[in-house]
């Protein structure tokens, strides 16, 4: 079972932001999914290799031609920031001075 | 009307695609505001579409090249509608969530660009859960989708806007996502068909990330035909998702265009059908299981053979699919900071919270092992324990859903019992399979008089989506439910 210390933890490192309220149901309704998921514990698992993805890839990446063809343009990249600059989205200062 | 009707209507010049595309509108200016499948409607770019695809082939039928434009654009002039999920560059799109109400992708999605290439007309986006984060659609920021066979009902999740639009004749077809059964779900509620991909068959480029590992990007349809005159133009390998896979893109439709019109006797002697004993516990609703064991007896008839077989981690599966979902969640929802576009993350609804913090907590320092990697490792006998199937079978046929549509609400208080709805259908997903939701009659009549749809799912294996086809178009057939009138014609 989680405690309201933990939910309040999980949601700071989550950004998100819970009233009280809130925190008392994710701690019920959290509590009973971790609860179920412990069905897991009964499996064996030794010498089992996990699976990461069904497609068996590695590291795939853009090719240069296919990147530079397909690219957006500054002014569509920035369509939807809030606050732009100079062709910069302006974000939230990490450090108050 | 199914979309293989409305083409050969076009053909013949008894149908035109300005017709076609005022009839969709009726029925969302009638309908929708019951059923609440469309966020977003467009019906003057919808009419601007049909005026230029009319055009297109008045000049066809002047110089008798009707056929090579079809060709040449097999969906010319067919009206869909996409799930908000899937970006497209001139509609909005809020994934089905208020964080993102004000975001207006500045690209359209592979699937999206593929089927405009293709003459598809787009209607509008499709109310769905928010990020497709449930099984009923009651995860909106926009409201539930009502079920059109029942409103006070839920028409199924995460691709609610998507079944009920197709359902209630307001589009010919509709693109979804199913990440642990978004699409048969609420295909098995509707009475249509769900297109579930092999994973990495059709690209996942421009559509909202829910599980990167597991999501599948497909549609819904009336009939298995229809589905799979799409299927062709939709798959393949693209340079844009890293995860699409190279493997050639067969021809879907080959053999329903030829069989169309022939009947044949035992068509599917050889094949053989896995059906799996934990598929069919008490815990299915028991008219579901009489329409699957209905079902089963049509393969019969149509020469197809049935073993048993075993899927012993089915169970772990769904534990398995909850632990990955959210951690894949988390990640993929970091990137919503307000910044580059949409709302700050207070907007998140309830559903993304949660999903987000459980994320947080099993990918945590000191629980990753016993979390994660212990799911990872349990996904690998999952993957065995369909390995092991397709050994014996080439199909897995089961119900969908555990039971019938629920009643709006009913769900909503205890997010465990949501979850458990996807009981059937993840596994698939956690192994990369394709299926078909497959619709398989209906109920008795519920108290309120309705008969409630049933559906069931046809499994293949990896890419062996061209069989798929022709067993569900020949099933279809022997159920004969479908013919792709409108109730209303």
């Amino acid at each position: 079972m989680l405690s309201t210390k933990d939910i309040k933890h999980l949601a700071k490192i989550s950004d998100l932001k819970l009233t009280d309220s809130e925190v008392d149901m994710y701690c019920k309704q959290l509590g009973e999914v971790l609860d179920y998921i412990k069905i897991l514990d009964s499996i064996d698992t030794k010498n089992v290799q996990p699976t990461f993805h069904v497609g068996n890839s590695t590291n795939r990446f853009q090719s240069k031609e296919n990147y530079e063809k397909e690219t957006l343009s500054n002014e569509l990249a920035l369509k939807n920031a809030k606050k732009k600059d100079g062709g910069y989205i302006v974000g939230k200062s990490m450090l108050k001075g | 009307m199914t979309i293989l009707n409305a083409i050969n209507k076009i053909k013949k010049k008894e149908l035109t695609v300005t017709e076609l595309v005022n009839s969709c509108i009726k029925n969302i200016e009638e309908k929708n505001a019951d059923i609440n499948a469309f966020i977003t409607f467009n019906k003057e770019y919808a009419l601007k579409m049909a005026k230029k695809a009319d055009e297109k082939i008045s000049n066809a039928h002047k110089s008798n090249s009707i056929d090579e434009l079809y060709n040449k654009y097999p969906l010319l002039g067919i009206p869909v509608a996409h799930k908000d999920i899937i970006s497209t560059k001139d509609f909005k799109s809020s994934s089905g969530s208020k964080i993102l109400d004000n975001y207006y992708p500045p690209y359209d999605a592979t699937i999206v660009r593929k089927l405009n290439d293709a003459g598809a007309i787009i209607l509008g986006k499709l109310n769905c859960d928010a990020f497709a984060h449930g099984a009923s659609g009651e995860n909106s920021d926009y409201g539930p989708t009502k079920n059109p066979y029942d409103l006070t009902r839920v028409s199924g999740g995460s691709s609610s806007g998507t079944a009920a639009s197709v359902a209630s004749d307001m589009t010919l077809f509709s693109t979804g996502t199913d990440t642990g059964g978004s699409l048969r779900n609420p295909a098995s509620f509707t009475n249509t068909v769900a297109v579930k991909p092999t994973y990495g068959r059709v690209s996942r480029y421009g559509v909202t990330a829910m599980a990167s590992s597991l999501d599948s990007i497909g549609y819904i349809t009336k009939t298995v035909s229809d589905a799979a005159y799409i299927y062709g133009l939709v798959s393949g390998k693209d340079n844009n998702d890293a995860s699409s896979v190279d493997v050639a893109v067969d021809d879907y439709f080959s053999y329903i265009k030829e069989n169309l019109d022939k009947k044949n006797d035992k068509p599917l002697n050889g094949i053989k059908i896995g059906l799996p004993k934990e598929y069919f516990g008490e815990e299915i609703d028991s008219e579901i299981l009489e329409k699957t064991e209905y079902v089963k007896r049509k393969l019969l008839d149509l020469g197809a053979t049935f073993i048993e077989i075993s899927l012993p981690h089915t169970n772990a599966a769904l534990a398995v699919y909850y632990v990955l979902v959210p951690s894949e969640v988390m990640s993929n929802l970091g990137r919503l900071d307000g910044i580059r576009y949409g709302h700050e993350r207070s907007e998140f609804g309830a559903e993304a919270k949660r999903r987000i913090m459980i994320g947080s907590y099993v990918l945590s320092s000191g629980f990753y092992d016993a979390y994660y990697l212990k799911a990872q490792k349990v996904r690998t006998l999952v993957i065995e324990d369909f390995k092991n199937a397709f050994s014996k079978v080439d199909f897995i046929l089961g119900p969908v859903t555990p039971m019938l549509p629920p009643k709006l609400g009913d769900n909503t208080k205890d997010p465990l019992k949501m979850y458990l709805m996807d009981v059937l259908t993840a596994p698939i997903n956690l192994s990369g399979l394709c299926a078909l939701g497959i619709p398989a009659g209906f109920s008795n009549k519920t108290e309120d008089h309705n008969e409630l749809p049933i559906g069931v799912q046809l499994i293949g294996n990896q890419f062996d989506e061209k069989n798929l086809y022709k067993v569900g178009f020949e099933l279809e057939r022997a159920i004969g439910l479908n013919n792709g009138e409108d109730k209303n014609e």
